[in-house]
């Protein structure tokens, strides 16, 4: 079954916004995150499951809010401003080439990101078995990412 | 933020399962959160139009089509693709000395007919005529700018400067999201004059080009990654289907 866009556009919308506002704190920063989460949404198509819209739609909200904190050096909300702005700064485990990057686009896989685990668990307090369970992963399997993504939020802190 | 931020999103949605949406009933602040968000909404959609804000995404899609495509074709080239680097670092060690003796602009790209694109910056000075700088001029803090760009055999393009401290700013267009249309007539000035800051060392101006639309986000970010060590010498890293032309000012030590 295929994304009516208007239908999620008027229903999820001000949730994307928001989440992308509590991250970015700037309203029109959060709009244009906002637009590309829902760019995500257009480009996976009939791939996406439709019945996991909100979590879906939460998780890449988060993604494409840490990656404009990264790539613009925009400073994130208070209180937890350098723990979200090492998150984002961190590389994500997944990380891999453009081509691996490409191929996974082509075929519509969604790579889980350490760093949106990170930033439930750390920063909005979720528990690691509910960011396991929001994931499909096993909590030894969360617990695992995140020990490599903390190592790198430590070096950045030394650095 | 909190973990309560999901499930007030849920509730709203009418999407909470019967055990949490129960949970939520029994704390009246997350009640009143989900109303608040009800109400919210409402003022979400006066700001942002679904109309309006459909068409950006759209064409934020296909600009984003449009570069993926270029990146399959450069995936399925292989071993093309590593020549662009080798062709970047080779310009570095070409412009370099020109940069040491200053004064002249840095031909990053020449292409083979008409005009080639092409940057111009103006000091704005009280009461006289605006001073035309040359690439390596020596500019102050508080310098008033005018950039204008002349298109050339180009259609689309991007212009942004990295300074000494590494910041990155976008002149044109006015945000990533903006129309990157050139206009085609002569030298084309900026609506807005740029003041100088007082980072250190060098402001470097980029004018990068294209015949089609251009991602002016991943332009940013090219220039945002370039090693700081490399920000008043080096091409910015992109496809090498775009042209760039640079501009440097050095900056009058303090």
């Amino acid at each position: 079954m295929g994304v009516d866009i208007e239908a999620w556009y008027a229903r999820y919308a001000p949730m994307v916004h928001r989440r992308c506002r509590a991250l970015l704190r700037d309203d029109e920063e959060a709009a244009e995150a906002m637009q590309d989460v829902f760019v995500e949404v257009v480009r996976r198509g009939d791939k996406l499951d439709v019945h996991a819209a909100s979590s879906f739609l939460y998780r890449t909200a988060t993604n494409v809010s840490l990656n404009r904190i990264r790539t613009h050096k925009r400073k994130p909300s208070e209180p937890n401003l350098e723990l979200i702005e090492r998150i984002a700064e961190a590389p994500d485990v997944e990380e891999r080439t453009l081509a691996g990057a490409l191929l996974d686009r082509i075929f519509a896989r969604e790579q889980p990101s350490t760093r949106v685990m990170a930033t439930l668990h750390l920063v909005d307090g979720w528990t690691l078995e509910e960011v396991a369970e929001e994931f499909d992963l096993s909590v030894s399997g969360v617990r695992k990412r995140l020990r490599t993504l903390k190592a790198h939020v430590a070096e950045l802190e030394e650095a | 933020m909190s973990r309560d931020d999901f499930l007030v999103e849920r509730s709203a949605l009418g999407e909470a399962s019967p055990e949490e949406e129960a949970a939520l009933r029994r704390d009246p602040q997350l009640v009143e959160r989900v109303q608040q968000t009800e109400d919210d909404n409402a003022l979400f959609h006066a700001r942002f139009p679904a109309e309006e804000q459909l068409e950006a995404i759209q064409r934020k899609v296909h600009l984003a089509n449009t570069r993926e495509a270029v990146a399959r074709r450069r995936v399925v080239l292989g071993g093309a693709g590593l020549l662009v680097p080798l062709a970047a670092a080779a310009t570095v060690m070409l412009v370099a000395p020109e940069l040491i003796v200053g004064e002249r602009e840095i031909p990053m790209e020449t292409r083979p007919k008409g005009l080639n694109p092409a940057l111009a910056v103006h000091r704005k000075v009280d009461g006289s005529k605006p001073e035309a700088l040359s690439s390596g001029t020596v500019a102050s803090v508080g310098d008033v700018l005018q950039i204008s760009y002349r298109s050339g055999n180009a259609t689309h393009g991007v212009v942004l400067s990295i300074d000494g401290n590494g910041a990155v700013s976008l002149h044109f267009p006015e945000s990533v999201a903006g129309n990157t249309r050139l206009d085609p007539d002569g030298f084309v000035e900026l609506p807005h004059g740029y003041a100088l800051d007082d980072a250190p060392r060098y402001e470097r101006f980029f004018f990068v080009t294209d015949d089609a639309p251009i991602d002016a986000r991943a332009v940013l970010e090219a220039a945002q990654a370039l090693p700081a060590g490399d920000a008043a010498t080096a091409p910015l890293a992109l496809a090498s289907e775009l042209g760039q032309t640079s501009f440097l000012l050095r900056k009058a030590e303090r």
